[in-house]
């Protein structure tokens, strides 16, 4: 078999790191011209592929030849959920937009109210969770530079210079690409495109290491199928098919973990340039994962039949080329897996820095006034950070090496993450969703996870007694961390989904629903929920258009605020750039809403920096506003929720209630229409009778005219008579 | 005449991939084809032939992806769901 001396493989690393540091530092000098190198969908789906890491590229063999088809699980899981990223990923992507989130706690906490206990205590746990997990890729790393050097998988103690060698060259990788200055969008461009890149290394060599066990080591696909039933039976003796049941499970943690670990929410999130790469990665990624995974299956099968131990599945694309003189493929796969654990350690590192500075370490800052002094060294806070995790990460590989735990560690991470889960959905689709429910219930997820999943992993590990699993604690059966309730049907797995999903779910809805939400929740949980729609302004009422502040006094907090977190400089660029985006530059008065929008973008600004729960604090505690202001915006909110908060349902009603009032304005108005016909008809009737006597009383008149005329005609008439009468008489 | 009639058919399948039931139709059928896979063992196949079946879903699987992909890109111009709903 052949080995690399140990400087071999350490100068070949060394100038393959440089070559990255090179493609990283090219790519931010042109970030810093203004071209983008990684805004491109293919980058971005290949740096998607953070996902598959060290454990993967090694592990898929190692789980193949011993377990069958079970390392498809996690593959065929991402594959399906891909079909929905569309909807998901751009919900996410415009929550980042519109919030500043720039980490997957920062998600959590900014939906469920801008608490920072909920920041704290999930990235706590993401702690937990993940701290092992970056342990076994450097195990991975470790392993096959030992395998690669000695011929011997377990490395020597003499080795462990040259693995804190590989620690510190990560370390100073990590700090120089991901926290060499505090970057406002937390996107790393430099670091993206070397994780691209890593990607179609990984893609080569897994498809090189298949193609050399099919076409060299066998003579093309038929011979090999042909070789695979000669040795039936060798085969037949290490490999066996786990339950559906298992398999299933395995594919649920990994497929809602696939966006919820905090690698992936950066890559997937936080790095997206726009949004429409989406839909070349719904295609291209699943592609992928299938390109990488696939040879796992002619590998395994190949170092069965080769006739070795199937303990060491895990390093068979290793051990192959060195036991068939094949040096140069040796030392690509060597890469491909350096590759595979290094974009993990990287991104995770950066990811988990950030939540740990923003989450854990800010808030005691902002608390305890004697730590007050340290807000303006974030930065070297963060770089403490990284190596602090790094470093334990390397402690807990130390301390697993050999154990049982080891070959546990990837399926206990990802049930940990998979604590996560109804929250996050939950989040983006149950507007009644709270805090109080999220709280209970990734706490209770997580109480599960620990007594059905890490408690039997330590047993076995021989960390705690035996009697714990076989008899339960305190000699009670029924509460047997592996059968609990006596539930002996189930394999581990899937008996821990079961556990943690009924505890989970149950405790999220149960507190939802217990619990009311605040009015800043409410607003929050309605934008969430409805992201993909277009946002609703504040209401342009008199009080809030008020031209009344004076904008000097609040340029002057808003610096005060910046300063206390970076330095002069930074803080006068990011005051000018505040007021510039809010339209405010060389105004002197100000209005409530124009106040509100600056608030708004400061806050923003500033959870960049150390998160949004402490930026919100912050800009209280700075004294950006007085008690009437304050107390205007509180009027404002409440506004605002009246007009945000109407479901579809309370619409409905509305409209009912609408339509009936309708109906019964218009069944009065016909009620009226009829009496005023019946009121007219009655006097039209009137007006004829009154008409009638009118004309009598005319007639009458007119009569009496003529009988007046006709009276003085007779009268005219006997006056003459008697005049005629008188002169003939004399 | 036929052309067009030929491509608002080929719309039509297309839009159908994007819809939101089929996809989760084509998670039902992946989930119980691959439940087929530990099946095989009641007819005596070997692990590794399971294991090739396995393989074989998932690249079709792979391939209907890549057409979901392709309707998405293809029909959902001008849809309400590209921009803001």
């Amino acid at each position: 078999m052949i080995t690399f001396s140990p400087l071999t493989i350490f100068i070949v690393s060394v100038l393959y790191l440089a070559l990255m540091f090179g493609v990283a530092y090219f790519v931010e000098r042109k970030v810093a011209r203004g071209i983008n190198l990684t805004n491109h969908a293919v980058v971005y789906t290949f740096a998607l592929l953070v996902y598959a890491t060290g454990w993967s590229f090694y592990g898929n063999v190692g789980l193949t030849a011993t377990t069958g088809y079970l390392f498809t699980a996690p593959l065929v899981g991402v594959t399906l959920f891909s079909l929905f990223w569309w909807s998901i990923l751009r919900r996410l992507i415009r929550a980042r937009n519109e919030y500043n989130i720039t980490n997957i706690a920062g998600f959590f906490e900014v939906r469920y109210g801008k608490s920072e206990f909920v920041g704290a205590l999930i990235t706590s746990f993401f702690l937990v969770a993940l701290i092992p997990y970056i342990a076994l890729q450097l195990i991975a790393m470790f392993r096959s530079y030992a395998l690669l050097t000695t011929g011997n998988a377990v490395p020597g103690t003499d080795e462990e210079m040259i693995n804190l060698g590989i620690l510190a060259l990560t370390f100073f990788f990590v700090v120089m690409f991901g926290f060499r200055h505090l970057d406002q969008s937390e996107r790393h461009p430099g670091i993206m495109m070397v994780v691209a890149i890593q990607t179609a290394i990984k893609a080569v060599a897994t498809l090189a290491a298949g193609f050399f066990v099919l076409f060299v080591l066998y003579g093309g696909f038929g011979d090999f199928m042909k070789q695979v039933g000669i040795h039936q039976s060798i085969i037949a003796a290490v490999q066996t098919n786990p339950p559906y049941a298992m398999w299933f499970s395995f594919l649920i943690f990994s497929v809602c973990t696939s966006l919820l670990l905090p690698r992936q929410f950066h890559a997937a999130v936080v790095e997206n340039n726009n949004e429409q790469h989406v839909r070349t990665a719904i295609w291209l990624f699943p592609l992928l994962i299938f390109v990488l995974g696939f040879p796992a299956y002619f590998i395994a099968l190949g170092g069965i039949m080769g006739g070795h131990d199937v303990r060491l599945g895990d390093l068979y694309m290793l051990l192959l080329p060195m036991k068939n003189d094949a040096p140069a493929l040796a030392l690509l796969v060597f890469f491909g897996g350096l590759s595979a654990s290094l974009s993990m350690v990287i991104v995770s590192s950066i990811a988990l820095t950030t939540m740990t500075s923003n989450y854990l370490i800010v808030p005691i800052i902002e608390r305890v006034s004697s730590f007050n002094g340290l807000r303006k060294y974030t930065l070297q806070i963060r770089w403490a950070v990284v190596g602090a995790l790094l470093y334990a990460s390397y402690r807990f590989a130390l301390l697993v090496k050999g154990e049982f735990i080891l070959v546990k560690i990837g399926i206990l991470s990802f049930a940990a993450v998979f604590q996560f889960v109804p929250a996050f959905f939950g989040a983006l689709f149950w507007k009644r969703g709270n805090m109080y429910g999220a709280v209970l219930g990734i706490t209770a997820g997580f109480a599960a996870w620990g007594y059905t999943m890490l408690l039997p992993a330590l047993v076995r590990s021989n960390w705690l007694p035996a009697a714990l699993l076989t008899d339960g604690p305190f000699g009670i059966a029924l509460l047997r961390p592996e059968h609990l309730l006596g539930i002996t049907s189930l394999d581990p797995l899937t008996h821990t989904l079961l556990v943690s999903v009924v505890l989970n779910v149950g405790c999220y809805v149960i507190g939802s629903l217990l619990f009311e939400q605040g009015e800043e929740e409410k607003h929050i949980a309605y934008r969430f929920i409805n992201i993909l729609k277009k946002k609703i302004d504040f209401p342009e009422e008199p009080e809030f258009q008020n031209i009344s502040i004076l904008l000097n006094e609040k340029i002057t907090r808003m610096t005060q605020i910046y300063k206390q977190y970076v330095g002069e400089e930074e803080s006068a660029i990011l005051t000018r750039e505040c007021l510039e985006e809010t339209y405010l530059t060389g105004k002197e008065y100000i209005t409530n809403y124009e106040l509100l929008s600056l608030n708004n973008v400061i806050e923003k600004k500033l959870a960049k920096y150390i998160g949004n729960a402490a930026a919100k604090e912050s800009v209280i505690h700075g004294g950006l506003f007085t008690q009437k202001e304050m107390a205007t915006f509180s009027r404002m909110y409440s506004r605002m929720s009246g007009v945000t908060e109407l479901s579809p349902e309370d619409l409905k009603q509305k409209i009912a209630t609408q339509t009936q009032m309708e109906r019964m304005l218009k069944e009065e108005s016909e009620q009226l229409e009829s009496a005023v016909a019946d009121r007219t008809k009655k006097l039209k009737e009137v007006n004829a009778e009154l008409k009638e006597i009118n004309d009598v009383a005319i007639n009458r008149e007119l009569r009496m005219i003529e009988l007046k005329e006709t009276i003085k005609k007779l009268e005219s008439q006997i006056e003459e008579s008697k005049q005629k009468q008188g002169t003939v008489t004399p | 005449m036929d052309k067009l009639l030929q491509k608002s058919f080929v719309q039509k399948i297309l839009s159908l991939f994007r819809n939101d039931a089929f996809k989760w139709l084509i998670v039902f059928i992946a989930l119980l084809l691959f439940a087929g896979v530990p099946l095989t063992a009641l007819h005596e196949q070997p692990v590794y032939v399971s294991v090739l079946y396995c393989l074989f879903i998932w690249a079709i699987l792979v391939i209907v992806l890549a057409l979901v992909a392709y309707a998405e890109r293809e029909t959902g111009n001008g849809d309400n769901r590209n921009n803001d709903e």
